[in-house]
């Protein structure tokens, strides 16, 4: 029962951009997908949410492939947080929010669709936003507000059973320091609490690190590692695919790891 | 949080939400404003007089007009205002759909073709219909112009949309950048059968190209029933159409089977412009000024935005043909200068409030 | 001049007497005419203060212009026709939209149209159709005649002349290519039965004129609305055009003007304003 792409590549005219990735994600689980630009970390993203379909190779949920899903079924199942979102008409924030709540207008009662939201906004923090109009909103406040979208989505209804999954192309893209830590912390609590499998394309190894419960490292079109935080997270392949000295500091009990670099 | 009395909620819902409440509100205004412009004209009928008349028919009053007041009210100004309903609906209701699926304040359906191609094809049969299409006009009667705007409308739409197709999907910039290529080449076409056209043709062609009621009766119902179905179709778009607002990639995500809802839209809004367009030649601004004042008083939410830039569209032209009807007695006035001629300073005045709004 | 004589001011002294006696015994109507030469034939057949309204083609005679105009011939308001209850309703043909003249229609008055007037035969049976509608058979017939009459003759005395001058006919000077009358106007109808070859004869309708193709044209007269000559600022103005000053015709003083109202239509007066032109084409030069 999983969101997984089976030797997967991507070729745009003659570039690869992707090769032979197979990589899997499993509910409960916060999966961080790291790597340097331009290593195909988004492209791996929309496939994964079924943007963009790949050259080779099967995505599928649940063993069955992702093309033969409805995009409405679909969209009960996975959610997308974008990396930016324009919008050029005047909605409020909370309404762009309750937009999430579009798979389930037939399936949740319109009280429970507010709480969802509310809820979702309040994560987010955004509450006091909800009125404000969105296109009048700072970059960071946007992307909180779609963060809020995909988790008013991700909330599903009450006597959903199945998997959700949770897709955030650069979430912290954008945020101040607080923020970026509470958007990681949303997801990974939607994995702990709700057993969705989350998965975010970061930046930052101490936060990858601090939140994700996997680690994928990406590098050049191709999957170099996967597996648990701690194993994949070694400093010598760390600083084979970013080219930069990555040393990581010594641990002390429980303590989370602690990563510092330089050229 | 969890804790909210319904009361509350309630409130919230209409804050946050559509205003779905202004929708009644605007509807007793079209029906005041179709009262009233039926009782304003060239013979000018009380209002109060022409509502008893109607009611008149239930057996509930009985009608104190003249018989030449009942022929002017019933003969001509009921078609009249019939037409100018729905084809301010249909206007209205496919600018705002455009502008959803372009995610443009400024799209309107002239964009992929809808007006360009019925004026082609208007242009054809006005100036080759004696030599060209002597056996098309024949068959079509009075109906060969109404006929060749819609078929022009639609095949020009259809030209747009499947020139912007590629692997199956069609992405909108694309469908706009080919919608611009395409008016050019009909433009050019129009303006070299325009070159043709004798004296009366030019004429013809020049007050086709201006727009006006006068055409309605009989031969102007079937448009009218296509610009109905075509809006009906247009509005249950409206949840779909506010994903769209949020970017193609987003609605999908969402749930929306995106190529489907673009297809419905453009084809829709083609039938409704290019009926439109058949019945009562061009008549601008409608499409773009009835979503803005629907956004402007009801927020962006297109539940709320659709009807209500249908019900704005209908009034005004409502108040557009009034005023066409009326300004140059016993003559009158194409409905599209009059249009025009409030829709241009209106349009100012937008662009100058977003313009202050910006600055704020 | 006997020929003249004869042909043209005879009918012409007899007209008045005729017209008072065919008027009496017909009922006045509330006629709105639509089309110049429509409104031109029932002032001619002496009805003209029946007429309540005409529309914004008629421009002939000065005493409509202070009538009500229902806008143009084929952008008629039904409502504000009705408004102005007429018992008849006299249009050219063409004259529209047609829905609006059927709902007039429906409304128990009466709608006529008239044939286009292209042809001397044409006018004869136009003058009698509204003849017909005004009661004034007598004085239809004698007019529609005369003026059919007439047109043949001109247009007899027309083939016979040898070496026809070329005439060019341009509706508009300054700026930008001047608008020219090619076949199927009522200018070359004019043009040719005055005895003369239009210059643009190889194009249709009123078309603008590329400036070459009027040099190397080189008309031996140039026709102008009077309108466009006063416009023009005259005849010495004119010499100082860089186009049109270059063209012996303009240079040697050979311009025909023309009343602008005769320009969209052949009606009763055309006969006298193709005689006219006739007259300076052909007197100045014996």
């Amino acid at each position: 029962m999983t969101l997984s792409v089976n030797d997967v590549s991507v070729v745009i005219g003659s570039t690869p951009l992707l090769q032979n990735v197979t990589l899997g994600l499993v509910p409960g689980q916060f999966l961080g997908i790291l790597g340097p630009n331009g290593a195909g970390k988004s492209t791996l993203l929309k496939v994964l949410s079924g943007e963009l379909s790949p050259s080779h190779g099967t995505v599928t949920l649940d063993s069955t492939p992702l093309k033969a899903w409805r995009d409405e079924t679909l969209a009960r199942r996975r959610a997308v947080m974008p990396q930016a979102s324009q919008l050029a008409f005047p909605f409020s924030a909370r309404a762009v929010v309750a937009m999430g709540r579009w798979p389930y207008e037939r399936m949740s009662s319109p009280f429970q669709n507010h709480r969802i939201v509310e809820r979702a906004m309040a994560i987010a923090d955004i509450r006091h936003l909800g009125k404000r109009s969105y296109p009048v909103l700072s970059g960071g406040e946007k992307q909180r507000v779609q963060l809020a979208r995909a988790l008013a989505q991700s909330f599903g209804t009450e006597d959903e059973t199945d998997s959700k999954y949770l897709l955030l192309d650069e979430p912290t893209a954008g945020l101040d320091i607080a923020h970026q830590h509470a958007v990681l912390k949303a997801a990974k609590d939607q994995s702990k609490n709700y057993g969705t499998a989350s998965m975010a394309v970061l930046h930052d190894l101490n936060q990858a690190a601090l939140y994700c419960d996997q680690v994928a490292l990406i590098s050049n079109g191709k999957l170099i590692a996967s597996g648990a935080t701690a194993d994949v997270m070694e400093p010598a392949l760390l600083s084979k695919v970013f080219g930069c000295t990555i040393t990581r500091q010594a641990q002390q009990g429980d303590s989370p790891l602690s990563f510092t670099s330089s050229l | 949080m969890a804790y909210l009395s319904l009361a509350k909620i309630r409130r919230r819902k209409k804050r946050d939400g559509a205003s779905y409440w202004l929708l009644p509100l605007l509807l007793a205004g079209l029906f005041i404003a179709v009262l009233l412009s039926l009782g304003i004209g060239g013979v000018s009928i009380p209002p109060l007089a022409s509502a008893g008349h109607f009611f008149s028919y239930l057996g509930f009053t009985v009608s104190d007009l003249q018989p030449q007041e009942i022929l002017i009210l019933e003969a001509v100004r009921l078609p009249r205002t019939a037409l100018g309903l729905a084809i301010g609906m249909a206007l209205g209701l496919s600018g705002a759909v455009m502008q959803s699926l372009f995610r443009n304040p400024l799209a309107d359906p002239g964009l992929i073709g809808v007006s360009s191609g019925a004026a082609l094809a208007v242009v054809c049969v006005i100036v080759l219909g004696d030599t060209l299409f002597a056996s098309f006009l024949e068959a079509t009667s009075s109906y060969s112009l109404p006929l060749a705007a819609f078929a022009g409308s639609l095949a020009t739409t259809a030209l747009v949309y499947n020139l912007a197709r590629r692997e199956g999907a069609t992405d909108v910039a694309v469908m706009l950048l080919m919608g611009i290529a395409v008016n050019a080449i009909v433009g050019s076409f129009i303006g070299l059968l325009t070159y043709i056209a004798d004296d009366s043709e030019l004429r013809s062609l020049t007050f086709w190209s201006m727009g006006s009621l006068s055409g309605a009766g009989e031969a102007t119902w079937p448009s009218i029933g296509i610009m109905v179905l075509a809006s009906l179709l247009l509005l249950r778009l409206s949840g779909p159409l506010n994903l769209f607002l949020l970017g193609e990639t987003e609605a999908k995500h969402l749930g929306v089977a995106t190529e489907g809802i673009k297809r419905q839209a453009a084809l829709a809004a083609a039938c409704a412009t290019g009926a439109a367009v058949a019945a009562a030649g061009m008549i601008g601004f409608i499409g773009l000024i009835a979503p803005h004042l629907a956004r402007l008083i009801g927020g962006a939410d297109n539940r709320f935005v659709l009807p209500a830039a249908a019900l704005l569209g209908a009034l005004l032209i409502i108040i557009a043909d009034t005023i066409a009807r009326i300004i140059v007695l016993p003559a009158e006035l194409p409905i599209g200068l009059v249009t025009s001629f409030i829709g241009g300073p209106f349009f100012f005045a937008l662009l100058f409030r977003e313009f202050r709004k910006r600055r704020a | 001049m006997t020929y003249l004589l004869k042909h043209f001011f005879l009918p012409l002294m007899i007209f008045p007497i005729l017209l008072v006696s065919g008027i009496a015994h017909s009922a006045p109507q509330r006629i709105i005419t639509v089309g110049g030469p429509v409104t031109e034939i029932v002032y001619a057949l002496g009805a003209g203060d029946q007429i309540i309204a005409t529309d914004t083609t008629s421009k002939y005679p000065e005493q409509q212009e202070s009538l009500p105009k229902v806008g143009y011939m084929r952008q008629l308001s039904a409502e504000g026709l009705l408004a102005l209850q007429p018992d008849q309703i006299i249009a050219l043909e063409g004259s529209g939209p047609a829905p609006v003249l059927d709902t007039l229609k429906n409304a128990g008055i009466a709608v006529t149209f008239i044939p286009e007037l292209n042809s001397p035969e044409a006018i004869h049976n136009g003058v009698l159709a509204v003849a017909a509608i005004l009661g004034t058979e007598t004085i239809g017939e004698i007019l529609g005649r005369t003026v059919k009459e007439k047109l043949e003759v001109l247009q007899k005395q027309a083939q016979e002349r040898e070496n026809p001058p070329l005439v060019l006919f341009l509706l508009s000077t300054g700026q930008g290519s001047p608008m020219t009358a090619g076949q199927g106007t009522a200018i070359d109808t004019i043009i040719q039965y005055s005895g003369a070859r239009n210059a643009a004869a190889d194009l249709q309708g009123f078309k603008p004129m590329a400036s070459e193709y009027i040099l190397a044209h080189a008309p031996d007269y140039l026709l102008l609305a009077s309108r466009t000559l006063e416009q023009a600022g005259g005849l010495e103005e004119l010499k100082k055009d860089p186009l049109l000053g270059k063209l012996k015709a303009v240079q040697e003083n050979r311009i025909l003007s023309l009343d602008g109202t005769l320009l969209l239509g052949l009606g009763p007066r055309t006969p006298e304003a193709i005689a006219a032109i006739s007259d300076q084409l052909f007197t100045n030069s014996h």
